[in-house]
């Protein structure tokens, strides 16, 4: 059976004020890591459908003014969004051309404890 | 009890019985078909036969997806084959165009009837024989039996998987209404003394495989569905890959390739009997049914001291040009008894090139041919 | 952002791909290849192995999902992917054998093998990418364009009651039926690997945008506003509960610029084709119905 995942939690992420999205704070919730992932885009397969840009819960991603060899503007990690890509891979799911994917980083230092 | 593969022994058969007998002593283990008169009985046969022999018959919606199934069977690995009639082999041409590109044996019985369209459904024809050659959308290589007896169904039945394994491509059983319903003694011999073909298989490594890379023979050697050597393969024009690759080049070469790899085998795939050529003035070229009948015809000709010959053409396509060019030299006349208004005497007149007189002798669909009509065309000729 | 250094098995599911002839010929925006990426998906899902994957499809722009897969792969006539399927399928029962292919492929030239196929229950998985027209040949109506659609070959509208899929295949038999929008990525790779492991005729529909040859008669804008659409069909459905396990297919009509039914309408148990044959018995030559009160007794026992 397939359960539907409600987006809400997708978008609900354990930062500042985005935390009151939850009904009520999860026991565990300080046990849990968002894990940070790196964008990887394989420009010469882009269309630039901009799927991954509207569809990316953190909005991380922007249209960009460089163009690959087909003419087609690629997206961009926004500047200072980096670290804010929380690896739900919908950008890799969604992408028509398998064109971008996500690499999880592995966590340097724990900075909010 | 259940039948054995191989019914060894003599029976009272008509054709259709005879040409799925020899399916299955060949090794047919899939049929996939559609009701059609005169081929029904082959589909009747099948579907007895096959659960006996752990193989699967499967009467399908249509005849294209009929003879779309048997290409999806043999790509799996199972000799397969269909029957049918005239409307129904019109239907599967775009397939039998589909089997040739993708290299896919399998063999399709034509069981013909009068026509165009529904036609005669019940009577005798010869008139798919252009079809059989040229059915299918483009240029492709085709092999065709035409089998005159029951006995010839059982043994040709055997000869088209053979050749359709050996060659990588459809062949086809141009049998007719009055062969297939036709009831004689049918000889089955012990299953060690049937000659089988098996298609060439790769065994190299599977990460390089290349489905359409030819060896020296031109046949590229086959991967099975679930061999794991990730089989490629597309109707579209493809390279050695089976990558779809839409130039003219590709279709030179892959093209040229599939035509060559009949023309340069068709010595060994030709087959035909002769009878008093060798001194003949007149010469019935003739094929199926009709072949038979000559036979009669060419017997009671040379009693009158008439110096009349028979080629009775096994294969039909490819058809024998080299041998029909020398022979055209030292005769007057070529006759072409045919149950249509003029297919494969179009083929001599090509081939013979007006070095004799070709005349067709016209059997109209419907009516069974008889050898007296066909004696006086010869006394004819010879006047 | 970064590039990587090979634009070959870059992509974590390039393995699976003939990764070196993308980009492929799909137009922006299109959503076969989301498709295909969840199929990909589904089938480690569901955990087959490589060599029993086979596919076959058709002809038209969802045909040409095979040529880029990186398993048996079977590109056949326009029209005859599932007889082709079903050959395969009962040649070597082993093998999880798929068809992806188009809704006028599936449906127009099509569509007798589909019912049928769906009526003896053959174990194909078969997908249907319904983008409401033909792409391929320049965006012509279809068996499934909503009425009043405007095509090129539908200058003045569509006046053609379309197909409704999921209620074409529950009645014609098919076990499994399922729809999704190129947007339910991660539904649709499930429903795809529970179609996958389930055995006979199972079907999912997956609406996909043609931004090309439906989306701009239409006026439907760039492609992303196609998605937003199915985006808003999301999000009326919070409330509304339009997905619906065992939703009623006969409501599942799609209308022009209208909410679309989702979910999964169908999930039954029906014996196969093989199962059956498998039953037959030619040495007693008994009927079916013996043989199953037979089965059944010795398992009784």
């Amino acid at each position: 059976m397939i359960i539907p995942v409600s987006i809400s939690i997708v978008m609900a992420l354990p930062e500042g004020g985005e935390e009151k999205k939850y009904w009520r704070k999860p026991l565990d919730f300080h046990k849990h890591k968002v894990p940070i992932g790196k964008v990887i885009i394989i420009a010469e397969r882009c269309k630039a459908c901009n799927y991954c840009i509207e569809f990316c819960p953190k909005e991380i991603l922007v249209e960009s003014d460089e163009r690959n060899k087909k003419g087609y503007k690629i997206p961009k990690v926004v500047e200072g969004k980096e670290k804010e890509c929380i690896v739900c891979l919908h950008c890799e799911d969604i992408c028509p051309e398998f064109g971008i994917y996500i690499e999880e980083i592995e966590e340097e230092e724990d900075d909010e404890t | 009890m259940t039948r054995p593969k191989v019914l060894t022994g003599t029976h009272f058969m008509h054709g259709d019985f005879a040409v799925a007998e020899g399916g299955l002593a060949a090794g047919c283990k899939f049929f996939a078909g559609y009701p059609i008169t005169p081929a029904t009985e082959v589909a009747e046969r099948m579907a007895g036969r096959l659960p006996e022999i752990g193989g699967v018959y499967i009467q399908m919606e249509d005849e294209l997806g009929s003879m779309a199934a048997i290409l999806g069977a043999s790509c799996a690995g199972v000799k397969s084959m269909t029957s049918t009639s005239g409307p129904g082999f019109s239907l599967m041409q775009e397939n039998i165009g589909l089997g040739a590109v993708l290299e896919v044996p399998c063999v399709v019985v034509d069981v013909q009837r009068g026509g165009p369209s529904t036609g005669l459904p019940t009577s005798v024809s010869q008139q798919d024989m252009m079809q059989a050659k040229w059915g299918s959308h483009g240029d492709y290589p085709i092999v065709a039996y035409s089998p005159a007896s029951p006995q010839e169904c059982f043994d040709i039945a055997i000869k088209a998987f053979n050749t359709a394994e050996k060659y990588r491509t459809p062949v086809l059983v141009m049998s007719d209404e009055v062969v297939g319903h036709m009831t004689e003694r049918v000889t089955i011999p012990e299953e060690s003394a049937i000659k089988i073909v098996e298609r060439k298989l790769y065994d190299g490594d599977p990460d390089k495989y290349l489905p359409y890379r030819a060896d020296e023979d031109l046949i590229p050697p086959m991967a099975l569905a679930g061999d794991g050597c990730k089989v490629h393969m597309t109707g579209l024009i493809h390279d050695e890959g089976g990558r779809p690759l839409l130039n003219a080049e590709t279709e030179a070469k892959l093209v040229g390739r599939l035509l060559d790899k009949v023309v340069k085998h068709a010595e060994a795939i030709m087959e035909y009997e002769k009878i008093g050529t060798e001194d003949a003035d007149v010469i019935v070229v003739a094929y199926g049914i009709t072949g038979r009948i000559a036979n009669r015809a060419v017997e009671l000709a040379r009693k009158e001291g008439i110096k009349a010959g028979l080629v009775r053409l096994i294969t039909v396509w490819p058809f024998p040009v080299d041998y029909i060019r020398k022979l055209s030299e030292n005769v007057k006349t070529i006759l072409v008894p045919e149950i249509n208004f003029g297919q494969i005497v179009l083929e001599v007149e090509r081939v013979v090139g007006g070095r004799a007189t070709v005349e067709q002798v016209t059997y109209i669909p419907g009516t069974l041919p008889d050898p007296y009509s066909m004696l006086k065309r010869i006394r004819e000729a010879v006047k | 952002m970064s590039e990587p250094d090979s634009v070959f098995d870059a992509h974590p599911v390039d393995a699976h791909l003939r990764a070196d002839m993308l980009p492929h010929i799909w137009c922006p925006g299109c959503g076969i290849g989301i498709v295909l990426k969840a199929y990909i998906r589904a089938l480690d899902k569901a955990e087959i192995p490589l060599e029993k994957r086979i596919m076959v499809s058709g002809i038209g722009c969802s045909g040409r999902a095979c040529i880029y897969l990186n398993q048996d792969c079977y590109h056949s006539t326009h029209g005859r992917p599932i007889p082709f399927a079903t050959g395969i399928k009962l040649a070597n029962p082993d093998l999880t054998v798929s068809v992806i292919s188009g809704d006028g492929d599936l449906f127009a030239i099509g569509g007798n093998h589909f019912i049928h196929a769906a009526r003896r229950n053959m174990d194909l998985n078969v997908i249907c990418i319904n983008n409401f027209n033909y792409g391929m040949t320049g965006g012509q109506s279809g068996p499934t364009t909503p009425m009043d659609s405007k095509t090129i070959t539908t200058p003045y509208g569509n006046i053609e009651h379309p197909f409704n899929l999921p209620h074409l295949a529950t009645s014609s038999g098919a076990t499994y039926v399922a729809r999704w929008t190129t947007l339910d990525v991660r539904r649709l790779r499930d429903s795809m690997a529970e179609a996958l492991k389930k055995k006979g005729f199972t079907f999912i529909e997956v609406i996909s945008p043609c931004p090309t040859g439906y989306g701009r008669p239409n006026r439907r804008g760039e492609p992303i506003d196609e998605m937003k659409q199915y985006q808003e069909i999301w999000d009326l459905r919070e409330d509304n509960w339009i997905i619906q396990e065992g939703a009623d297919p006969t409501e599942a009509d799609i209308k022009l610029n209208e909410t679309i039914v989702v979910g999964v309408f169908a999930d039954i148990d029906r014996p196969t084709f093989a199962d059956l044959y498998s039953k037959l018995d030619p040495v007693k030559k008994r009927r079916l119905k013996e043989v199953v009160r037979e089965d059944e007794r010795r398992v009784r026992e």
